[in-house]
């Protein structure tokens, strides 16, 4: 895999001979209007349904390896 | 009974010619016996489709049918559904069940529409020719003439585009993040459209590059994939990128005509290892539009070249982080270990292909310290260029016409195993990706060996209508009526 | 300078520190999802589908959040930018369910402002504001209930935070602490963050490198999470201590990130440089840059509070108070609005002596709170009203006040249940004085012999014999009088 990872790098290489001065990069198709959401509590309280596809859970809450710090 | 596209059988319902639970038995008992061969699909849903169907009847028989109702479809196993099992074809979703519907596919469901299941793809939608699946490649039901060699579908979409070919399905949904929704519709012979970026919800759909992402309809003519559009697009609060603009009736476009409108042929689609039966085909397509009183301008996008390679910057970028989140705690499949790093490592080396790996590898790569603003950055500058192109072709024109993919359907065998070489693919359908702009494929003819070839029409931002009236043209043009060799057969 | 200097063995050290507070920001809702941002809550509850990163899930931002973090802009006299972004920062953790977290790193939407703080000394300094940037909470990690499994609860994941980084202008623990508790008052005073430590709404990581006079900055090492102010002050001592040590031992400090154990008092390494996370920042595509309009800034700005320097001004200007009874009733808002209340119908010198005196000891010993004493500001003002019209005395006052936190009964009433109304009868009063002047016939010699002192003894047996309740003017005036006789 680290062939092909350096070979698609050395493909996308041919970017550099792009000339970007004062180009600013593309964020969005600049159409969409940015929108905030009003602060109301719409959400939550589906403890059933955030755990049902959990591999492995013990009473309301995920579990990891334990983790020292 | 005439062969059904999803617009004739919409009339048969209507008229009681036919029910749902007749058409709906038919398409289960086609995939039933071609879906093995094919395996287009992941899941099928018999039982909700019949439920479905039922339900539906009982609405024809009033006034009040939803314009979808009753028509059967086949789902891309990218969309969240309910209750339905959700993959992405990846075996670390491989019992998922999203306690959630996607806007999408909740739009169709408000109208009426059924399930029969939920569509193979790449997995994650990485991929061009469907051999990424965790649930096997998809087959297209295409041969080559005096063949039995299995050749691709194309991908991501491979499943949903084979299962219209095959007739197991009267339309699908698909996504196209670089070309997932065009580039498999040419290789099975049938439409496809992604539309503008923003314009179908992204809620609740596996991300693999948000900033590309676009989900669209697959069906067998322009007219059933206006039918779809109108019902999965509009504006989605849950969508901070979904644009605000009202979803126009598409089917009112279909009979526009083409006259005065000024298609842009760019030169930089023309390289010179373009196959004789391709470029053959796209001048063909040029003379239908001029016969139908189109004018013709030749138009140069000059970053096309660059659209691949930035493509895969800013697509595996956005892909390493949308899919940190399967980590095995909360959902997916997940690999015991002793430390939660172990565990990441295990889950995501279990679960995830080795396609996937090497874009989540390389994603991480580009975005890395210090590498940042060489591989990044600059794509998404680059980007503006390639934008700048089309913006520009757009004041001079009001559609582009070019080839949908260099090649036709290839076979399993013949997938190259260098990854720019596969990646290739997509180097006509990439650059409209990049832009935002919408495009479709149509199946326009058939190559030397008798497979189908693809044309792609790309548009202005938000004008869906004139592709789709600029594509009827061409439908009605090329009078594509041939059948691969693996089908259902007409309904009967 | 503060003149906080650690005396090596090479010579006096400067100490360097920059604080980076995260304050959990006062909403109903999360940064990104409509699931409630209040603290507690059964495990798990208070979470979207979106908190909890599952396939599909978008972000839309909060708009009340992003007001918060212009408000406190506002109030920290920072720019704020009418462009800002969210960035996605990426790593691995048991309780980061997307896989990074959404902040802004590359375009924050406040920029550079600055604190006043006033030091015990009463010199005043001005600590730089970098930036103020909106982010994600994380969710938590509780390792102490099974053997071998840590537990996860997502309640606070996606909770809005405001991301505030001083300048590296602290060069004490003592700025360090005036610093945390200014910055907590401001953001109490415009109610955008509770600045509740023992909650986790506001902890602190701190930057801290020691160097000689006139120096360049040397290697700084972050001390994660601390979590009160005393901490931070213990933290930056210790940690200040253990790198002049290894400077003057002939070593090299390491950029680390540390942690603060408060039993043992002393910093330890977490991990190093070279174990730092490459957290890959880029922009957030499921997002839209954050743009917002001049016109709406300024009307958040024309609705702020009055803010606690401002308040101190007024009321010293208003009240004729001194700076630091200024300084102590502007603490907090609700203190300042009670003296306001009982100053205005008060004698404003009476108001804020009692105040700061015996009603603040009363609070005390009760453990009441401004918003939760008994006795409100129009209790306290009818108590000071019964001292101004001569009804009780000054010392009959106190009495009467720490009835009323015991009993909740107005100071009028308790002055009538027990009888304490001043005795301004000058014959009672005069009768009780001869009858002490006779009883006393030894003491009223010695003082008419020269023993002019003797005079505080005659008042405090008349004010014993009459309970109290004599109007201490008259007793003055009479004693005087008779024992000219």
């Amino acid at each position: 895999m680290r062939q092909e990872l350096s070979g698609i790098l050395g493909w996308v290489e041919q970017l550099n001979e792009v000339d970007i001065t004062d180009v600013p990069p593309m964020i969005g198709t600049g159409l969409a209007v940015p929108r905030l959401r009003e602060d109301v509590v719409t959400d939550g309280d589906k403890r059933d349904a955030v755990l049902a596809n959990a591999p492995d859970s013990v009473g309301p809450y995920f579990t990891v390896p334990k983790v020292v710090e | 009974m005439h062969d059904l596209t999803l617009a004739s059988a919409r009339k048969a319902l209507r008229e009681r010619r036919l029910s749902a639970v007749e058409l709906t038995d038919h398409f289960l008992a086609s995939i039933r016996k071609f879906d093995g061969e094919i395996n287009s699909f992941v899941t099928v849903t018999e039982d909700q489709a019949r439920a479905g169907a039922r339900a539906a009847d009982a609405l024809l028989a009033t006034d009040n049918a939803p314009s979808l109702c009753g028509l059967p479809l086949g789902i891309k196993d990218l969309f969240c559904t309910n209750g339905v099992r959700t993959t992405a074809s990846s075996n670390i979703l491989r019992n998922f069940v999203p306690p959630y519907e996607s806007t999408v596919t909740s739009n169709l469901l408000a109208d009426g529409a059924i399930f029969l299941g939920k569509m193979n793809l790449d997995e994650f939608a990485m991929g061009s020719t469907n051999m990424t699946s965790a649930f096997g490649p998809v087959t297209n039901p295409w041969r080559r003439k005096n063949s039995d060699v299995k050749l691709v579908p194309g991908g991501s979409s491979g499943g949903s585009a084979a299962a219209v070919a095959a007739g197991l399905a009267l339309g699908t949904t698909g996504t196209d993040t670089g070309g997932s929704i065009r580039q498999p519709a040419a290789f099975c012979g049938i439409t496809g459209i992604k539309p503008t970026y923003g314009r179908c919800s992204r809620f609740g759909t596996i991300a693999f590059a948000s900033s590309l992402d676009q989900a669209g309809p697959m069906a067998r003519t322009m007219e059933d994939c206006a039918i779809l559009l109108e019902s999965m697009a509009g504006f989605d609060p849950k969508d901070s990128t979904s644009v605000d603009r009202p979803v126009p009736r598409y089917e009112d476009a279909l009979e526009r005509g083409v006259k005065g409108l000024k298609v842009g042929i760019p030169r930089e689609y023309r390289p010179d290892t373009l196959p004789a039966d391709i470029a053959a085909l796209w001048d063909q397509g040029i003379a239908w539009l001029r016969d139908a009183g189109a004018e013709i301008v030749d138009v140069s996008l000059p970053h096309t070249k660059y659209g691949l390679p930035t493509y895969y910057i800013v697509a595996l970028a956005e892909a390493s982080s949308n899919l940190a989140r399967y980590d095995g705690v909360r959902f997916g499949e997940r690999v015991d270990a002793g430390t939660l790093d172990e565990l990441y490592e295990a889950t995501r080396h279990a679960g995830f292909g080795e396609e996937v790996r090497r874009r989540i590898l390389m994603g991480t790569y580009v975005l890395s310290s210090g590498y940042y603003d060489a591989y990044y950055l600059r794509a998404q500058k680059v980007r503006t260029l390639i934008q700048r192109d089309f913006l520009n072709a757009f004041e001079k024109v009001d559609v582009l016409l070019t080839p949908t993919a260099p090649s036709a359907a290839f076979a399993h065998s013949e997938r190259p195993t260098d990854p720019v070489q596969i990646y290739l693919n997509d180097i006509f359908t990439v650059p409209a990706s990049m832009a935002g702009v919408p495009a479709l494929s149509l199946p326009a003819g058939l190559d030397h060996d008798g497979l189908p070839l693809g044309l792609q029409l790309i548009g202005r931002y938000f004008e869906e209508e004139t592709l789709f009236a600029a594509g009827r043209v061409m439908e009605k043009a090329a009078g594509f009526t041939h059948k691969p060799a693996l089908h259902a057969g007409a309904f009967a | 300078m503060s003149g906080y200097i650690i005396e090596g063995a090479t010579g006096p050290w400067e100490i360097v520190v920059g604080l980076e507070v995260h304050a959990q920001v006062i909403s109903h809702a999360k940064l990104f999802s409509g699931a409630s941002a209040e603290y507690g809550g059964e495990p798990n509850t208070h979470v979207s589908l979106i908190d909890a990163g599952f396939p599909g899930m978008l972000p839309v931002i909060n708009a009340e959040c992003v007001a918060q973090a212009v408000r406190t802009g506002l109030g920290l006299n920072a720019q704020i930018h009418l462009m800002s972004r969210f960035d996605r920062k990426n790593y691995f953790y048991a309780d980061l369910p997307q896989g990074y977290q959404i902040s802004q790193f590359a375009h924050p939407i406040v920029g550079e402002g600055q604190v006043e703080i006033e030091l015990a000394n009463g010199s005043v300094r001005h600590i730089g504001v970098t930036r103020l940037h909106l982010e994600q909470d994380a969710g938590k990690s509780m390792h102490d209930q099974d053997p071998t499994r840590s537990f996860i609860d997502l309640n606070r994941a996606g909770v809005a935070l405001m991301e505030i980084v001083s300048e590296p202008d602290i060069r004490s623990p003592e700025e360090a602490g005036a610093y945390l508790r200014k910055l907590r008052q401001i953001l109490r005073y415009l109610g955008t963050c509770d600045g509740n430590m023992e909650e986790g709404s506001m902890r602190a990581d701190v930057n801290v490198s020691v160097r000689k006079a006139g120096e360049e900055y040397r290697t700084r090492c972050e001390i994660k999470n601390v979590n009160s102010i005393r901490y931070v002050m213990q933290a930056i001592e210790v940690e200040a201590a253990r790198q002049v040590e290894i400077w003057e031992a002939g070593g090299t400090v390491d950029q680390e990130t540390r942690l603060f154990d408060h039993v043992r008092s002393e910093t330890r390494s977490l991990r190093s440089k070279e174990d730092a996370h490459d957290y890959r920042y880029f922009p957030d595509p499921d997002l839209l840059p954050l743009l917002i309009e001049r016109d709406w800034v300024e009307g958040l700005r024309a609705a702020l509070p009055e803010l606690p320097e401002a308040k101190r001004e007024r009321l010293e200007k208003t009240y004729g108070i001194s700076r630091y009874e200024s300084g102590v009733l502007t603490v907090e808002q609700g203190i300042a609005d009670f003296y306001e209340t009982v100053a205005k119908g008060s004698d404003p010198r009476l108001a804020v002596t009692w105040m700061l005196g015996d009603f603040f000891a009363a609070l005390n010993r009760t453990g009441a709170t401004i918003e939760t004493s008994p006795v409100k500001a129009e209790g306290l003002m009818e108590l000071l009203a019964l001292i101004t019209d001569s009804t009780i005395n000054g010392k009959i006052a106190k009495e009467v006040l720490e009835d009323m936190f015991e009993t909740g009964d107005s100071a009028s009433v308790i002055v009538e249940r027990k009888g304490l109304r001043q005795v301004t009868d000058t014959g009672a009063i005069e009768a009780e004085i001869r009858t002490i002047l006779s009883a006393h016939a030894d003491k009223l010699a010695e003082y008419k012999s020269g023993k002019d002192k003797l005079f505080g003894f005659f008042v405090g047996q008349t004010m014993k014999a009459m309970k109290g309740k004599a109007n201490p003017a008259m007793v003055n005036e009479l004693l005087v009088k008779l024992l000219a006789e």
